[in-house]
C-alpha cells in the first residue's frame, strides 16, 4: 500500500495559527487534537495548532511506502504527535516497508513533534527517513525511539536515518541501524542490550543549550547511566538515551530536558 | 594513478607519530563499565565498531582520497585544486554533523591535526599548505593517502584498520588478556573490513550529504563517561 499525506501550519492575516492544509490518505490520517500530557516549549505558547497522526490501519506492512509532507510557515507554530505507536511487521512479500518525512519550519516557527515509538516486530524490515530543512530562526524538538521487537521476541530489520539542514547548511545526520539483518547491531559499542533506543533533538535559536564550559566548548552533560546530552552547535543538543524499554528512556529524556531549563522543561 | 601499498603501510604503521596509540576508540570506557569483559566481547565490540562508525569514517576517508585525488598531481589544473579543497570542506562539515558526540568531535579533530602534522614533516606536498585548518580524521587520512598516491580503497582500508587495531593493542593494557586472541579477533574479521572499504570505495564520488551516517549511541556515551573521567589511560 502507499499513502501520503500533508499538513500545513501557517499565519493567517489575523496571527493565528491555521491549519491551511490537512490531507490524510490511506493508513496516514491527520486530525485537529489536545495536549496530550507536557509539550515541551508548546505549553507556554498561546494558540498552538495541535494535530495527531493515527494509523487507519496496521502496519507499516513490508511493501507499503507511506509518505508525510509537513510545512510550518514564518511565524506559525505546531505539535505534531500520534495516537499510537507505529508497529512495523513483514508483508507477505518480504519487500521493506519505507516511511519518510519532509519538514520544512519557517523563520520564527516552531515545530514540536512528539511520535510514539516505532516498534521492530520479528520479521519486519522498515526503513524511517526523515528530513528536517530548518529557516535560521527556526526552533524544533524532534522525538524518536526504536523499540527493539515486542515482548520476548527478536527485533525485525529496522533502520532510521534523521538529517537536519539549516539555511543549507547540515547540521545533523544519524542513521540507526538495528535489529535483524544488521550484525552487531547488539554490540557494546552500538545498542548493547538496550530493548529502547531514543533520540531528542533540540534546536532553539538565541540560546546557548549545546554551549559548554569546557573545551571544545559544546555541552556534555552525563544525565544518568545511560543518557547524555550533547551540544551539536551551540543552539542545539542531541539527548540520546538506550534503556530496559521506553518508560525508562522517556523518563530520562524527561530529565534531560529539564536538565535543559524552560522552555523545554515541565514546569 | 594509485602506487601500491608502500605508502599504506606507512600510513598505518603504530609506530608513526600521529597520536593514534594513545586512543583505545571506546574500549577504556566499555571496560570500565563492564560492557566488555573478555575477548569474546572484545570481537562483539569491533564488530559494532566497524559497521557503524567504522563504515561511515571509511567512506569519507575514500571519499576525502577521491577527492584529492586529481589535485595531487604535480600537473593538477589549480581551479581544480580549489574544487577538490572546497568538496574536502563540505566532506567535513557533513562527518562533524554525524558526530553528535562532542568528545568524539575533539579527538577526531586532533588526530586529524596530529596526521597531517606527521605527513608534513615525512611526505612533503605542495597541497598540504592549502589543506582546511581543522579536518576530522578520517578526511584527514584520505587526503593524506591521496598525496601518497594511494587509492580510495587504501584510504578506506586504513581507517578500517586503524579502528579495530587501536582497541586491540588497547586490550592488554586495559585487562587481563591474551593479545593473541585480541588480534585473533582482527584476522576473524578481515572479510568483513575487506567488504566495508570495497563499498565504501564505491561511493567515494556520492554527494557528500549521500553518505553514510552511521550512529552508534552507545560509542557517544562511553566517549562522554570517558572525557569525565580524572584517571584514564588513554584519551578515548
Amino acid at each position: 500500500m502507499s499513502a501520503s499525506a500533508a499538513l500545513t501550519c501557517e499565519l493567517d492575516a489575523r496571527g493565528a495559527n491555521r491549519l491551511s492544509r490537512m490531507r490524510s490518505e490511506g493508513q496516514l490520517v491527520l486530525r485537529p487534537t489536545h495536549a496530550k500530557g507536557f509539550e515541551p516549549w508548546a505549553h507556554h505558547q498561546a494558540g498552538v495548532a495541535r494535530v495527531s497522526l493515527s494509523a487507519g490501519t496496521a502496519g507499516p506492512l513490508g511493501g507499503d511506502r507511506l509518505h508525510l509532507e509537513v510545512v510550518i510557515g514564518d511565524g506559525a507554530s505546531l505539535v505534531l504527535n500520534e495516537i499510537s505507536a507505529t508497529l512495523a511487521l513483514p508483508g507477505t512479500t518480504g519487500d521493506r516497508s519505507l516511511m519518510s518525512i519532509d519538514v520544512q519550519v519557517g523563520e520564527g516557527a516552531g515545530f514540536i513533534w512528539l511520535p510514539e515509538p516505532v516498534i521492530a516486530a520479528q520479521g519486519c524490515d522498515h526503513r524511517q527517513e526523515v528530513r528536517v530543512r530548518l529557516a535560521e530562526s527556526a526552533r524544533v524538538l524532534l522525538r524518536e525511539e526504536l523499540i527493539m521487537g515486542r515482548h520476548g521476541e527478536r527485533p525485525g530489520t529496522v533502520a532510521q536515518r534523521v538529517r537536519v539542514t539549516r539555511e543549507g547548511g547540515v547540521l545533523y545526520d544519524q542513521e540507526l541501524r538495528l535489529g535483524g539483518r544488521h550484525i552487531g547491531w547488539d554490540a557494546p559499542a552500538v545498542a548493547g542490550s538496550a530493548k529502547c533506543v531514543g533520540s531528542t533533538l533540540v534546536v532553539d535559536p538565541g540560546s546557548a543549550i549545546g554551549a559548554g564550559s569546557a573545551a571544545p566548548g559544546a555541552r556534555s552533560e552525563i544525565v544518568d547511566d545511560s543518557t547524555v546530552i550533547m551540544g551539536i552547535a551551540p543552539d542545539a543538543v542531541q539527548i540520546s538515551s538506550v534503556g530496559e524499554d521506553n518508560l525508562a528512556v522517556g523518563r530520562s529524556t524527561a530529565a534531560a530536558l529539564k536538565s535543559l531549563g524552560p522552555p523545554w522543561a515541565p514546569s | 594513478m594509485a602506487h601500491g601499498g608502500a605508502g599504506l603501510l606507512l600510513l598505518i604503521d603504530g609506530r608513526l607519530p600521529a597520536g593514534g596509540y594513545a586512543h583505545s576508540g571506546g574500549l577504556e570506557s566499555a571496560i570500565r563499565t563492564g560492557r566488555v569483559r573478555d575477548t569474546a566481547d572484545l570481537g562483539h565490540f569491533l564488530t559494532g565498531r566497524v559497521r557503524t562508525t567504522g563504515a561511515m569514517n571509511a567512506a569519507f576517508a575514500a571519499a576525502a582520497c577521491a577527492t584529492l585525488s586529481r589535485s595531487a598531481e604535480p600537473e593538477a589544473d589549480p581551479d581544480d585544486q580549489r574544487q577538490a579543497l572546497n568538496r574536502l570542506v563540505l566532506l567535513d562539515a557533513e562527518l562533524d554533523a554525524r558526530t553528535p558526540s562532542p568528545a568524539l568531535r575533539k579527538v577526531s579533530h586532533a588526530l586529524g591535526r596530529q596526521l597531517l602534522r606527521a605527513l608534513r614533516a615525512v611526505n612533503p606536498h605542495p597541497l598540504q599548505q592549502r589543506m582546511p585548518q581543522r579536518t576530522n580524521h578520517p578526511v584527514a587520512f584520505g587526503a593524506g593517502a591521496a598525496m601518497l598516491d594511494l587509492a580510495p580503497v587504501d584510504a578506506a582500508r586504513g581507517v578500517l584498520h586503524e579502528a579495530v587495531s587501536g582497541p586491540a593493542s588497547a586490550v592488554v593494557k586495559l585487562m587481563s588478556a591474551d593479545p593473541f586472541d585480541a588480534y585473533r579477533v582482527i584476522a576473524d574479521l578481515r572479510g568483513v573490513l575487506d567488504e566495508i572499504a570495497q563499498d565504501a570505495a564505491d561511493r567515494a564520488w556520492d554527494e557528500p550529504r549521500d553518505l553514510p551516517s552511521f550512529g552508534a549511541p552507545l560509542s557517544d556515551h562511553l566517549a562522554e563517561v570517558h572525557e569525565t573521567r580524572e584517571a584514564r589511560l588513554f584519551a578515548s
